[in-house]
C-alpha cells in the first residue's frame, strides 16, 4: 500500500470509472479511503437508493402468502412421497416418476 | 458451515426431514421472503424466475433448518441459498440461452402513488437503466448492503468473494446509480 494517500478528486475520478488498478488496490487495502469513499457517497445516495432499490425490486402484493401455500404444498407432497418411496425401497426422485406417471 | 450450505445445493436428504410446523414455517416464510425474491430478482431479472427461486430456497431452507448451527446470521444463510440457487437457474438458462443479449431485463414497473407516478416514471426508468447495466455481481452486492443492511463480512460469507471486490464494485456501483438517484430525489 502506498504511503500516500489519492486526493478526493482522483477518488472521484475512480468513482466516475476511471481505470486506474493501482489506486483500485489501495482503496482496496487502505481503510481510511475505504471510509473516505463512504463518506464521499454514503451522505448523498444512501437513503435515496435504498428507496429505489426496494420499489424497483419489490415483490408483487400477494407474494408472502401465495409462496408460503405453494411451499406447503410442496413440502406436503414431499412426506407423501418419502412415505411411499419408505414403503418400496426406492429413491424419491424415482417414486416421483412412479407415482406421477399416467 | 460451507460443507452443509454445499448440501443444500443438491436435493436435500429425505431420511429424517423435520417435522412440518405451519407456525415455524409462517414466520420463516414472512421473515426472510421478501428478501430472498429481491436478491433473487437482481440476479435473474425476471419476475418469474425469481418467484420460482424464492420458493426452492424456501424449501430448501425449511428442509435443512436442522443443520443450520447459529454460526452467523440465519438471514445470511438463507440469502447464501438464495444466492447459490440463482447462480445455478441462470447456468442452466445460459446453457440454453446463448446470447447475454436476449437474457430478460427488469421486466415491470411497480405500482406509485397517483401523485408521484408523472414526475417520478422517466426517473425511475432511467434509474432501472442503471441498476440493468450493473453486472450481476455488483447488483447483489448492492442489494445485500443497501437493502437487507448486511456487513461487509456477511456479504464475503455469502457471495464468496474477496472483501476488496465486494467494496470496490459497491462503491463503482453506487456512483453509477446516482445520477439517476439526482433526478429521483427531485
Amino acid at each position: 500500500m502506498s504511503l500516500f494517500h489519492p486526493k478526493k478528486k482522483d477518488l472521484i475520478k475512480w468513482l466516475d470509472g476511471a481505470d486506474d488498478p493501482k489506486l483500485e488496490k489501495h482503496i482496496s487495502d487502505c481503510e481510511k479511503c475505504s471510509t473516505a469513499m463512504e463518506l464521499i457517497q454514503g451522505v448523498r445516495v444512501e437513503e435515496t437508493l435504498e428507496q429505489a432499490l426496494t420499489l424497483a425490486l419489490a415483490p408483487k402484493g400477494d407474494f408472502v402468502d401465495q409462496l408460503e401455500g405453494r411451499v406447503t404444498e410442496r413440502l406436503d407432497s414431499r412426506e407423501v412421497l418419502s412415505v411411499v418411496s419408505g414403503i418400496f425401497a426406492s429413491g424419491l426422485e424415482t417414486t416421483r416418476i412412479l407415482v406421477t406417471e399416467e | 458451515m460451507i460443507e452443509k450450505l454445499d448440501e443444500v445445493q443438491s436435493e436435500p436428504s429425505v431420511v429424517d426431514p423435520p417435522e412440518p410446523d405451519p407456525s415455524q414455517l409462517h414466520n420463516l416464510v414472512t421473515e426472510y421472503s421478501d428478501a430472498v425474491f429481491r436478491l433473487a430478482y437482481s440476479i435473474l431479472r425476471d419476475r418469474s424466475l425469481a418467484e420460482d427461486v424464492s420458493q426452492e430456497t424456501m424449501v430448501k431452507a425449511w428442509l435443512a433448518l436442522p443443520s443450520f448451527r447459529g454460526e452467523g446470521s440465519l438471514k445470511g444463510w438463507i440469502l447464501r441459498i438464495a444466492y447459490n440457487t440463482s447462480i445455478s437457474t441462470i447456468r442452466s438458462r445460459r446453457s440454453i440461452v446463448v446470447d447475454p443479449h436476449t437474457m430478460p431485463e427488469l421486466d415491470e414497473i411497480p405500482e406509485l402513488s397517483v401523485e408521484n407516478r408523472v414526475e417520478s416514471k422517466a426517473a425511475y426508468v432511467e434509474f432501472l437503466s442503471a441498476l440493468n447495466l450493473l453486472d450481476d455481481l455488483s447488483r447483489s452486492i448492492v442489494v445485500l448492503r443497501e437493502i437487507e443492511g448486511l456487513s461487509y463480512d456477511e456479504i464475503v460469507e455469502i457471495l464468496k468473494v474477496p472483501l476488496p471486490t465486494v467494496k470496490t464494485r459497491l462503491f463503482r456501483a453506487r456512483r453509477r446509480l446516482e445520477v439517476a438517484l439526482k433526478e429521483w430525489a427531485l
